[in-house]
């Protein structure tokens, strides 16, 4: 349900914009002037109407275009000349028609009566008319809940330089190609506002870890914000990592390690209840006592989910999932259900999620993991006092360890930076994903280190000729297979009976990507297994 | 906890894709109409540990329905006729809402997917096709021209002839290397002449897939039960 400080997209047509629900707080799009509040509490994907500067639920359903037109035809253009005198009504008389607060549909009709030319036009004309009149006065949003898709499309068409170009089908090739799956390890930099970062969360479910290495202070995530990720999901799943203390990490050799080998290294706990030994077959719970995070440790924590299967081998260090309460983990436990208690489903926003569900183009994936399977009622005994609120709130208090303070956050950073640390550490990344507006090649080159072997990488550009330095370092420096430079041809397709072709414009670039897989450079030494 | 509807299954490597992304909390239904595909599929998922994420079904949901009601996020279909399992599939889309993609090789069966779609309230239709380009990345020696006839001008203050063109970005080969006596430039390439001016390429191929299928997507929008 759409709630106070929610960030939403409205959507009308072609205009797509990315707003914060703030009560009483006037917005302005394309010409219209009104207040979100009345959308609060309405299911996302609602569609509404703006009378006298606020939001109406639109009852039933919209007219079909294709239905209408006047009863008789014309039969071709031939007689019809365009200069511009076919409105009888002066561009003073329709503002006052808006000004008086005339619905946007009737506007239309009138425009239509005083069409000189309505009539003669051919129906596919007249319909091409009404469809452009309705689109311009008839004030109808659908309030859309932010997912990678959409926020995709919003960048994209309101700041394409802020996302590097990044299309969504280019993004949907970078997390397919790395193959970015729950309790992934992903290292992520990134100058797109967040927004690689945040369809990594959305996939991830809560589950796994993203390092961003980052190059300024605090980078830019206008898109980030946009998910609304709860703060307990990200502050356990998204870490920070200063591009500038990479050199220190000294990588130990790939360790391909059970969990009670990381137990032993101390890397993470052993599990306190459910006794699970390898992080391979068990399908139980590994509880992990999360009241200890953070305040005590700074090393990651391990948990593993039931379904878990087998293409978690026993090779890959399970995926670290501190922070998960019992209560998600019992919900996991009956995961394979609906899981649609109504209260929970409706409050994590799951159905809503879905309803804007990511498309993959070149696999065809259907909707993404749901974004936040965390309880926004999950209490650290900290955090709960937050998030009682709405979310909006829990927003502004962000950058907080838990309760404001400086030191706290301070902190909080360095708990992040030893976690990270002790991850990358350990060399077996599950994934590397690139799409900065820096040159990448040393960035890949340096980063690749990290990644286990067999895991993907992606390198994303809107320019093609840095991808090919990057390709010839790493062709230079082995150890990367099936490297691959692509680039997505996007076309959309006006379909109407009788109608059909591409559209008349289209992307002419989705920028390009530079994917490969890691392998080992020298062939391994024998194991203790 | 998304939920997802896949018709029809196939080889089963779309439903892997998508099982990927939904575990561990998803659930996909997947239906076949071929006896031994759907079997088959039911054993490679059960052998590749997905059994508890997916169920996998032989049926006809054209003429037999999906007997699903209300619940789920997503359906997907790779069909020869999709328009027909519209109405099935938006009575299986909760009522929240959900969103659809739809795959077709044809133009006639897209036009007749998206008239359905729209007949059924669902919005945002949109129709589209995606290609990947690769491109091949080599090393590109092309020889100069280095006379262009300069040394028959007559006036003396040209340069002097076989001066070496100069691109930006390139790098050209200058005399020293020729007098090194070597047959072979690195890596076993052709002999490099005085003025060749080599480059690092991205070349597209000669020919590439040109199309698979449209895509189309459309939305659901929350609806009361009575809509």
């Amino acid at each position: 349900m759409i709630a106070n400080g929610d960030h939403v997209i409205l959507k009308k047509d072609d205009c797509i914009r990315l707003f914060q629900v703030q009560s009483k707080r006037t917005i302005v799009i394309e010409k219209f002037k009104f207040m979100l509040d009345g959308a609060i509490g309405h299911p996302y994907g609602t569609t509404f109407d703006v009378k006298d500067g606020r939001l109406l639920k639109v009852c039933g359903r919209a007219p079909h275009v294709d239905a209408e037109g006047a009863a008789e035809p014309g039969r071709d253009n031939r007689g019809l000349n365009d200069v511009g005198d076919a409105q009888k009504l002066s561009h003073v008389e329709i503002d006052r028609l808006r000004a008086d607060g005339v619905a946007g549909g009737d506007i239309v009709t009138h425009l239509v009566q005083n069409s000189a030319t309505f009539r003669e036009k051919t129906q596919f004309s007249q319909q091409k008319y009404l469809r452009k009149k309705r689109a311009k006065y008839v004030a109808r949003f659908a309030v859309l809940r932010p997912s990678t898709r959409i926020l995709c499309q919003v960048f994209l068409d309101r700041g394409p330089q802020k996302v590097l170009n990044l299309r969504a089908d280019s993004l949907a090739q970078m997390l397919t190609q790395t193959n970015i799956r729950a309790h992934s390890k992903v290292i992520v930099v990134e100058s797109c506002q967040g927004l690689i970062v945040g369809a990594v969360l959305e996939r991830l479910g809560g589950h796994g870890i993203v390092v961003q290495l980052h190059h300024e202070d605090t980078p830019p995530r206008q898109a980030l914000d946009a998910y609304d990720f709860p703060k307990e999901m990200t502050d356990n799943v998204h870490l920070s990592f200063p591009l500038t203390r990479l050199a220190s990490l000294t990588k130990h050799k790939n360790v391909a390690g059970s969990v009670d080998d990381l137990a032993a290294e101390g890397i993470c706990k052993q599990v306190p209840t459910g006794g699970a030994a390898t992080a391979a077959a068990t399908e139980e719970d590994l509880q992990v006592d999360t009241t200890a995070t953070s305040a005590k440790e700074n090393i990651p924590e391990v948990s593993d989910t039931p379904g878990e299967t087998r293409r978690i081998t026993s090779g890959d260090t399970p995926g670290d999932t501190p922070g998960e309460t019992s209560r998600n983990t019992t919900k996991d436990a009956s995961g394979n259900t609906p899981g649609d208690g109504p209260e929970s489903t409706l409050h994590l926003g799951n159905a809503q999620e879905a309803s804007e569900g990511d498309e993959q183009r070149q696999t065809n994936d259907a909707s993404p993991n749901c974004a936040s399977p965390m309880n926004d009622g999950s209490a650290e005994p900290a955090v709960a006092a937050e998030t009682e609120t709405a979310r909006g709130t829990k927003r502004a208090l962000d950058g907080g360890g838990g309760g404001g303070g400086r030191a706290q956050r301070r902190a909080a950073k360095h708990r992040d930076m030893d976690r990270a640390r002790s991850l990358l550490q350990r060399g077996s990344m599950d994934a590397l994903i690139v799409a900065t507006k820096f040159h990448p090649t040393n960035v890949v080159a340096k980063l690749i280190e990290f990644v286990g072997a067999s895991r993907g990488v992606a390198v994303f550009s809107p320019y093609q000729e840095p991808l090919v330095d990057c390709f010839t370092r790493l062709r230079e420096r082995g150890g990367i297979v099936n490297l691959n430079l692509t680039e997505t041809w996007l076309r959309k397709y006006q379909v109407m009976p009788d109608r059909t072709h591409p559209e008349m414009n289209m992307s002419g670039t989705g920028g390009y990507l530079l994917t490969g897989i890691v392998v080992d450079k020298e062939p391994a030494a024998v194991s203790p297994s | 906890h998304i939920r997802v509807k896949l018709l029809s299954t196939g080889s089963g490597s779309l439903s892997h894709a998508i099982l990927r992304t939904i575990a561990p909390n998803g659930h996909l239904n997947t239906f076949d109409f071929h006896e031994q595909r759907a079997q088959k599929a039911r054993e490679e998922f059960e052998s590749h540990g997905f059994a508890d994420l997916v169920t996998a079904s032989h049926r006809d949901v054209c003429s037999a329905g999906f007997g699903l009601n209300l619940e789920v996020d997503a359906v997907f279909l790779d069909l020869p006729a999709p328009w027909t399992a519209i109405a099935s599939a938006k009575q299986a889309i909760k009522l929240l809402g959900g969103r659809i993609c739809s795959f077709s090789p044809c133009i006639e069966q897209v036009q007749r997917t998206c008239l359905a779609l729209t007949e059924h309230d669902f919005t945002e239709v949109c129709t589209m096709e995606c290609l990947l380009r690769t491109f091949d990345v080599r090393r590109v020696c092309m020889p100069a021209v280095l006379d262009l006839g300069d040394a028959l001008c007559e006036d003396s203050s040209e340069p002097a002839p076989n001066k070496q063109p100069k691109l930006s970005d390139a790098h050209s080969v200058s005399s020293e290397a020729t007098t090194a006596g070597e047959d072979h430039g690195p890596h076993g390439t052709p002999k490099m002449a005085k003025g060749d001016i080599f480059f690092k390429a991205s070349v597209p191929p000669l020919q590439m897939a040109a199309h698979t299928g449209y895509l189309t997507f459309a939305t659901l929008s929350p609806r009361l039960v009575t809509d």
